[in-house]
C-alpha cells in the first residue's frame, strides 16, 4: 500500500510526540506538511550524490519523480510563454528539478518534451535559429518558460518533476522512494526535535524578548 | 460510598482519636466539600507542585486512566453557541475547567491559547486560524477566533455538587440520616475515601487533635 501523506506525517508527529500527540501540540499537521517538501528536496539531493558515488552518474531516482497534469499556461511576452508549476522543484543538479514538460491539446494530442535549459544556455539560445518539431525553455523558480511563435496558451501542459507529490493534497501518494524515506525521517526529526529543545518564553507578554526559565 | 457511609467513618475516626469527638452535620458539611474541591484540584494538577519551566504536577487530570476514572463523574459536554459578532461564549454555571475544545462537525481541535501568544497563532500563516480555530479565556467566558466560529463542543469538568447529609431529629433531639433530604457523593468509594482524608485534616486543626491531623497525613501521604 502506497504510503500517503497524511499517513506519513502522523508517523512523524506520533515519533516526535512519543505517541498520539495531545490537542495542544503544536507540530501541527500543516507544520510538519510544509517542512515535508524540505525533507523531500534533501532526500532527492542524496539520492543525485549516491547516484554519482555508485554509478558515476548523477541522477535522482524516478520514485522521486511526479506528473502533475492540467497545468495552465499564459502569456508572459511577446513568443514566451509561462507554465506555472504547483511548487518550486528542488535544484538538483543544472536543471534536474524539471524533467519533462510536454502540452496537451483538447482533444487529447501531446506535443514532443520541451527542451529544457540551463539559464546560461538559455542566454545562449537568443538569436539562434529554431529547432525543427521542438520547443526550448527553462525553468525559473515556480515557473518553466518556454519560447515558441506557436500560441501555448491554448494548449494546458504536463510537467514531470521532482516532488514528494501534491503537497495541497494530504491523501495524495508521498512520492520518495522507500529507502530514501529514511533521510527524510532524519531530516524532519532533527528539525522538530531541535524546535522542541529550544527554551520557551512562558512570560509572554512581559515586555522581555528572553527566556527566564527552562 | 453513600454520604450516611462516608458520615458515620469519619464520626468513627473522630470519636477513636479524641474523647468525646462529636462532628455535627454542619461540621461535616463544611469540611467534606472544601476537602472534595481540594480534591479535585489534585486531580487537576496542583499548581503548587510546578517546577520552574516544568509546569506538570505530580498528579495530573490527563495521565492515565486510573486518574481519567476518579474524575469521570465530573466530566461533562456541552455545546457552546459563541455570539456571531463578539466570538464570545459564557462559561457553564457548573464550569471548573475545560478538558478539551473540538469543532461540531467531526472531533476537529479548537486550541487553547494565552493572550500573550493570540497574534502569533491569529496571524500563522501556516495554521490559518480560520481553519484552525483558537479560543482564550476571559472574563466573560471563551473567547473564539475566528468570532464567528458557530457552534463549539466542549468537554468540561464541573464543580463537584454539594455533599449534604440531610436528617431529621428524633424525639430526644439527636440528628437521624434522612436519605430523602441527602446528596450523594459522586466520587467512587477510592476518591472517597481520599476525600474524607482531607475532610479529617480539618477537622483535627479544628479540634488540635494531633492524632487525627497525622491519620490523615499518612493516608495522603503513603497511601491508604
Amino acid at each position: 500500500m502506497a504510503l500517503n501523506r497524511r499517513q506519513y506525517i502522523e508517523q512523524i508527529r506520533r515519533l516526535i510526540y512519543g505517541g498520539f500527540p495531545s490537542e495542544d501540540a503544536e507540530i501541527t499537521v500543516n507544520l510538519v506538511n510544509q517542512v515535508l517538501n524540505q525533507a523531500i528536496g534533501y532526500a532527492a539531493q542524496k539520492a543525485y550524490g549516491d547516484n554519482l558515488k555508485i554509478d558515476g552518474i548523477a541522477s535522482v531516482n524516478n520514485g522521486f519523480f511526479t506528473t502533475f497534469k492540467s497545468l495552465t499556461v499564459t502569456k508572459d511576452e511577446n513568443f514566451l510563454w509561462r507554465v506555472t508549476l504547483p511548487e518550486v522543484p528542488p535544484g538538483i543538479g543544472a536543471s534536474e528539478g524539471v524533467s519533462t514538460l510536454t502540452f496537451k491539446s483538447d482533444d487529447g494530442k501531446i506535443s514532443y518534451p520541451v527542451a529544457l535549459m540551463t539559464m546560461n544556455q538559455a542566454s545562449f539560445s537568443k538569436g539562434m535559429r529554431d529547432i525543427p518539431n521542438k520547443l526550448i525553455g527553462y525553468q525559473q523558480g515556480g515557473y518553466v518558460y518556454v519560447l515558441s511563435t506557436i500560441q501555448l496558451s491554448q494548449y494546458s501542459a504536463n510537467c514531470t518533476m521532482i516532488s514528494g507529490g501534491l503537497s495541497t493534497d494530504l491523501d495524495s501518494v508521498l512520492n520518495v522512494p522507500p529507502d530514501y524515506l529514511t533521510f527524510v525521517t532524519e531530516y524532519l526529526k532533527n528539525y522538530f526535535v531541535a524546535s522542541r529543545m529550544m527554551p520557551v518564553d512562558l512570560n509572554g507578554g512581559d515586555g522581555q524578548d528572553f527566556v527566564r526559565s527552562n | 460510598m453513600n454520604v450516611n457511609q462516608a458520615y458515620q467513618l469519619m464520626s468513627y475516626i473522630v470519636g477513636k482519636n479524641i474523647q468525646q469527638g462529636y462532628l455535627s452535620p454542619e461540621d461535616f458539611f463544611q469540611v467534606i466539600n472544601s476537602a472534595q474541591s481540594q480534591y479535585l484540584d489534585y486531580l487537576l494538577g496542583e499548581y503548587q507542585q510546578y517546577q520552574a519551566g516544568r509546569p506538570i504536577a505530580v498528579v495530573e487530570v490527563g495521565e492515565k486512566e486510573k486518574i481519567r476514572n476518579s474524575i469521570a463523574p465530573l466530566i461533562y459536554n456541552i455545546t457552546l453557541v459563541p455570539n456571531p459578532t463578539t466570538g464570545i461564549a459564557s462559561y457553564p454555571s457548573d464550569y471548573e475547567a475545560v478538558d478539551s475544545m473540538w469543532n461540531v462537525y467531526g472531533f476537529y481541535n479548537i486550541r487553547f491559547v494565552n493572550q500573550p501568544r493570540l497574534a502569533s497563532f491569529h496571524n500563522s500563516s501556516i495554521d490559518l486560524v480560520a481553519e484552525n480555530p483558537i479560543y482564550l479565556l476571559k472574563h466573560e467566558g471563551f473567547q473564539f477566533y475566528p468570532t464567528n466560529i458557530g457552534l463549539a463542543r466542549m468537554s468540561y469538568v464541573r464543580n463537584p455538587p454539594s455533599i449534604v447529609w440531610g436528617y431529621v431529629l428524633d424525639s430526644n433531639g439527636v440528628p437521624v440520616y434522612d436519605p430523602t433530604t441527602s446528596q450523594q457523593p459522586v466520587w467512587a468509594v477510592t476518591d472517597m475515601l481520599n476525600i474524607i482524608s482531607r475532610a479529617l485534616r480539618m477537622v483535627g486543626v479544628n479540634l488540635s487533635a494531633g492524632e487525627v491531623s497525622q491519620y490523615s497525613n499518612e493516608i495522603r501521604n503513603v497511601g491508604q
